[in-house]
């Protein structure tokens, strides 16, 4: 049937270059670009009139100033796949899926107090049949969108559909990110909150005869018979997560909640791999680097950790200083020194912007909000 | 007329009618901005089977009043209809004077082209948005700058470039 399908998918894709629905660019790029003849001559012709004065650039400004609260959305990236049915640690009782639901219903008004919250599901609804298992595009569409007050819609997901499919999680983060890159807001910090069990796969480029296997029943054994599909994707998971919170043009922090079974080594060392790339590892200490969760209550307290660095211990310099480091910070009364490794102290997040984010001890768990104020040396 | 040449002809009118899909495959499609002009795109096919809307990638050609890729910008509105491109700031340099310019989607480094004279840049296409690279001595397109890389890191990723146009 697999092969089938893979034949159907080649001939449309044959059948498709053939017809011209649509145009495809395959441009070569020289080094030495020259504008091209025609209708874009006009365009820059007319943007001419709409060029920024370069007085309304805003400049470094010496002084004390205190810091604003920058505002933050959150997009979920929640895992629907089939092992999420299943209970923790195979104890039986409430499964992940449940306790995830639950622990969300119960976190999700407070959070929203503060954040915008948008959901994303993985593997799609419907995701039964073996073709569509794995089947996730890179299109910028989610099943909740960004706004506030969205906690009915969001339980509403988990109430209306269920478990079933792959775990296709690097896919997922892709779309996730797209669809936060293609509606953009620039006065709005974006993170992805990916919570999972830590199993992806859905790689149909790997040799499921050597693979590790990830998927339902695989039980991190070696070799999946003939399904590439329930290989162990680490690997593509933890680069898709690098590329996101890494990359030079919209670097987006994510964090990642794990729903682990730890009778299997396997998967807590993904997502500790996960979490780590994400830019926003679990601090604390004597716990995993993700946020680790056996019990709802754990949950809710990951929940509120997470929302406490993204809604009140990140803030707007007004001025930014051209040297990073001609800057000095205290929060509530008391010096916080600037700590580039994120550990235990402030950095920038995104200086552009002028956003900088309070790390570790340096973000008060105890205080209802934060009182920040920034000095800034001008060159 | 062959077998194949009948599931070719079958297969053609449904994908041109938006009808049943294969999960996973994509296609190519058209957006048609406002004021008449076309925008290329893709569209992918979802887990039902039905094709999801079209998705805009590289810059819009003839949208009245939009600013050329990689040209500073203050506001989305300059930079021409919402698919065509967003008017933002690169995270990964040193942007202290918060520079902005219009950059649009992509899904290979083609679609990133700049359209307006540059010399000594690379465009790529990073997680789906355009963005050029800036080698030593570039001139970046219109008026936006070579702006230096933000971390250490990202200077050893790119080796031979100093930065992004912003």
């Amino acid at each position: 049937m697999m092969l089938a399908a893979r034949r159907r998918s080649a001939l449309l894709a044959a059948t498709l270059a053939a017809c011209g629905c649509g145009a495809k660019t395959g441009l070569l790029v020289p080094d030495v670009y020259q504008p091209p003849d025609g209708p874009d001559a006009d365009v820059m012709d007319v943007a001419d009139v709409l060029d920024v004065p370069e007085a309304e650039v805003p400049r470094c400004r010496p002084g004390t100033f205190p810091l604003t609260e920058r505002a933050a959305d959150i997009l979920l990236v929640l895992d629907r796949s089939g092992s999420m049915n299943q209970s923790l640690n195979g104890r039986g009782g409430t499964s992940k899926w449940r306790l995830l639901r639950d622990a969300l219903a119960a976190t999700l008004p407070r959070v929203e107090a503060r954040v915008r919250v948008g959901a994303l599901f993985f593997p799609e609804d419907g995701a039964e049949s073996r073709l569509a298992a794995c089947a996730f595009a890179n299109i910028p569409s989610v099943d909740v969108t960004l706004a506030s007050g969205t906690t009915p819609q969001v339980i509403g997901v988990f109430d209306n559909t269920g478990t079933g499919g792959g775990t296709p999680t690097a896919a997922a983060l892709l779309r996730g990110y797209t669809y936060l890159v293609r509606n953009p807001d620039r006065t709005r910090a974006r993170y992805i909150v990916l919570a999972t069990d830590g199993a992806p796969n859905c790689n149909g480029a790997l040799d499921p005869s050597t693979c590790v296997c990830g998927g339902p029943g695989g039980g991190g054994g070696r070799g999946c018979g003939s399904d590439a599909n329930r290989c162990l994707d680490d690997q593509r998971a933890v680069s898709t997560i690098t590329q996101i919170a890494t990359n030079a043009v919209t670097a987006m922090p994510v964090f990642v909640i794990g729903l682990a079974d730890h009778t299997d080594s396997t998967f807590a060392t993904t997502l500790r791999r996960m979490a780590v790339a994400g830019g926003r590892p679990n601090r604390a200490t004597g716990v995993p680097t993700y946020y680790d969760v056996q019990r709802p209550d754990e949950l809710t307290a990951a929940l509120t950790t997470i929302q406490n660095e993204v809604a009140r211990c990140t803030f707007v310099a007004p001025s930014r200083p051209t040297n990073p480091d001609a800057i000095t910070l205290t929060v509530n009364g008391a010096p916080v020194p600037r700590d580039p490794t994120r550990v235990n102290g402030w950095d920038w997040t995104d200086m552009g912007f002028g956003e900088l984010t309070l790390f570790g001890t340096a973000c008060p768990r105890d205080t209802a909000t934060n009182t920040a104020t920034a000095t800034v040396g001008c060159d | 007329m062959t077998a194949v040449r009948r599931a070719l002809a079958a297969l053609l009118l449904m994908a041109c009618r938006g009808g049943e899909c294969d999960p996973g495959a994509q296609q190519p499609c058209a957006l048609r901005l406002d004021g008449g002009a076309t925008q290329r795109g893709f569209q992918a096919c979802t887990s039902t089977g039905l094709w999801s809307a079209c998705n805009a990638v590289g810059t819009c050609s003839g949208a009245a009043g939009a600013l050329p890729a990689y040209s500073r910008c203050t506001s989305m509105a300059q930079c021409g209809p919402d698919t065509c491109a967003a008017c933002g700031h690169y995270t990964g340099v040193r942007n202290p004077e918060g520079y902005e310019v219009c950059y649009g989607y992509c899904q290979a480094d083609g679609d990133c082209a700049p359209t307006t004279p540059a010399t000594g840049v690379t465009p790529r296409c990073v997680l789906g948005q355009c963005t050029l690279l800036c080698a030593a001595g570039a001139t970046c397109p219109r008026d936006s700058r070579c702006l230096p890389w933000a971390t250490t890191e990202l200077v050893s990723a790119n080796p031979g470039f100093e930065g992004l146009c912003e």
